[in-house]
């Protein structure tokens, strides 16, 4: 599926522009990834996994939100553990996280005012304008009160919000979640657009559906595990799996 | 209470309520901000104006006396962030023990620097002495008036500064979430010791502004800090407009309950707090937690 085509903005990606090795975090004593390894590099990678296996955990540590992090985890070569987030935003890691967390008491325009042009000097890199081509939805409550946006509407505002750092990276933790049917189709959309023009991507999802249509590499958390890696459509076509490890029964709506 | 009485009154509320902003403003925002309580923010306060006082006496000028108290200020409120409370950070109780320690310690520091005896400024002449205010036809200090001009300049800068300026906008955002702030790749650290400093440095200088209103004298950092915390309480953590108007309500009810029943009117405010939290747990303005 997504191939990165060669226009003007396509940007080369490594294929291990992301490589997680023997990753462990923790909360207190809670021991919650317990030895991660995964790539991400040019393709979307999907992971997914039942409610509590450690999916954010292991976003938020990549992004530097977990205090108590060991192992590896490197992002274009540079060792990413032990880094502050604001340092692993600059990096080029963009973070759009479970619950969207946009901020209520700020208008769409400062969202992206209080991100844009940070990463100054950089070539054809995003601005707020674009932002706007990209969501037209988001130019039309430019003045609104984020916290008085549709659920939709706010994962628009935390993507575009992601984007503005210039990621080469995008780490989204189910973006998907309490949106509508015709919603989530157009974020595909997007996503599956920003991916063509070599953003890279992990996408945590709990919709079978989503995660295959965004992504054709596909990763299963088992208790802070990776379990299994395959492809969307080994996973499809295999109800055994799905039923073993995600708790789906086989083909709900397909996106 | 006549006419008279009653415009002396409601001008000493309001004046009160400027020194009140004054020093809670900064006490809020490092709240919000940090979820700090800093409870040494009235030593600040203290420090400022024995520090301010001692300048002002030795140069005789008031005004190198408010900068330097406020600069002075801000580097020892900068000092306790960086080196006490930055190593503890996110450990709510550690921290309130930690700034309370600071405070008794700082308490005897000043009694043994300046004694107990209480300080009076002399501000410019343009800014003291009588004024007859016009309409009403009173006599008032014309220092206390200009107390009120300046809270209100402060306030209105701080409002342009938190609602237009890209600063101001990332520290209403680190209010509302401090982490996908630095998710988005701002440095929270510097944005604390920033806020800590100004909130330090704007109780500094008001122990000045504040202090020549009034007077300066130990214990003074008690009740600055007791004004500042029941004021955060009634506006909301973190709120600009909750502090403007949680000081107006605090001044006010205290003067006119020290004027018609002076016997009740150390708990008048405690009565206000706690109705308050029973209607609104949050504050005026805060936010549902
Ligand atoms: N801040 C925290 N403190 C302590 N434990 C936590 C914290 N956050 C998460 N956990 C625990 O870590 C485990 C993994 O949680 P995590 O949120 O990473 O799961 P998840 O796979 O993202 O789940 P979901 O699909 O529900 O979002 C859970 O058992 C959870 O209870
Ligand atoms: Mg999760």
């Amino acid at each position: 599926m997504a191939t990165p085509v060669e226009n003007g903005e396509s940007v080369a990606v490594p294929d291990h522009l992301l490589e997680i090795q023997d990753l462990h975090a923790y909360y207190g004593q809670s021991h919650i990834l317990q030895g991660v390894s995964l790539t991400v590099g040019r393709e979307p990678l999907a992971l997914l996994g039942r409610n509590g296996m450690g999916k954010t955990t292991l976003c938020q540590a990549l992004v530097g939100l977990v205090p108590a992090v060991r192992g590896s985890a490197r992002f274009d070569g540079r060792e990413l553990v032990g880094r502050r987030p604001h340092e692993i935003a600059s990096a080029g890691i963009g973070y759009v996280p479970q619950g969207r967390r946009i901020f209520p008491s700020l208008t769409v325009e400062e969202h992206l005012r209080l991100v844009a042009r940070r990463e100054s000097g950089r070539q054809n890199g995003w601005t707020p304008e674009r932002v706007y081509e990209l969501f037209s939805r988001l130019a039309e409550r430019r003045r609104h009160r984020a916290g008085a946006l549709s659920g939709g509407e706010q994962q628009m505002l935390a993507i575009g919000r992601a984007l503005l750092t210039n990621p080469r990276l995008l780490i989204m933790d189910e973006p998907s979640e309490g949106l509508a049917p015709v919603v989530v189709e157009h974020l595909i959309e997007v996503l599956r657009q920003l991916s063509t023009q070599g953003l890279a991507m992990l996408v945590v999802e709990q919709r079978l559906a989503v995660a295959t249509a965004l992504a054709e590499r596909i990763a299963i958390m088992v208790t802070g595990r990776i379990v299994l890696e395959t492809t969307a459509s080994a996973l499809l076509a295999d109800p055994a799996i799905q039923q073993q490890y995600l708790g789906v029964s086989p083909r709900r709506e397909v996106a | 209470m006549t006419w008279t009485q009653f415009v002396t009154v409601t001008l000493n509320g309001l004046t009160l309520a400027a020194l009140y902003f004054l020093v809670a403003v900064g006490f809020t925002l490092i709240f919000g901000l940090m979820r700090v309580v800093n409870l040494a923010h009235g030593s600040l306060y203290l420090f400022g104006g024995y520090v301010g006082w001692t300048v002002a006496e030795r140069s005789g000028n008031w005004i190198l006396g408010a900068v330097t108290a406020a600069v002075v200020a801000a580097v020892a409120g900068l000092a306790l962030q960086q080196a006490l409370l930055r190593p503890i950070q996110g450990q709510d109780l550690r921290e309130a023990l930690v700034t309370i320690g600071v405070s008794i310690v700082a308490a005897d520091l000043m009694l043994a620097q300046w004694g107990g005896f209480t300080y009076g400024f002399s501000p410019p002449r343009a800014i003291s002495g009588g004024a007859r205010l016009p309409v009403l036809d009173i006599g008032y200090p014309r220092y206390r008036l200009f107390l009120l001009a300046f809270a209100l300049v402060v306030g209105l800068v701080l409002w342009l500064l938190l609602t237009r300026t890209r600063l101001g906008i990332t520290i209403r955002a680190a209010i509302d979430d401090r982490d996908m702030v630095s998710a988005v790749g701002v440095n929270v650290q510097r944005l604390f010791a920033l806020m800590f400093a100004f909130g330090a440095g704007l109780a500094g200088l008001a122990g000045v502004v504040g202090g020549s209103a009034f007077s300066i004298a130990s214990g003074e950092d008690a009740r600055y800090l007791l004004a500042s915390l029941i004021v955060v309480i009634i506006g909301g953590m973190g709120s600009l407009p909750g502090t403007a108007v949680a000081s107006l309500l605090v001044a006010l009810v205290e003067q006119y309950s020290l004027a018609l029943f002076p016997t009740y009117a150390a708990i008048v405010s405690f009565l206000l707090m706690v109705v308050v939290l029973a209607v609104r747990p949050q504050g005026l303005f805060g936010r549902p937690a």
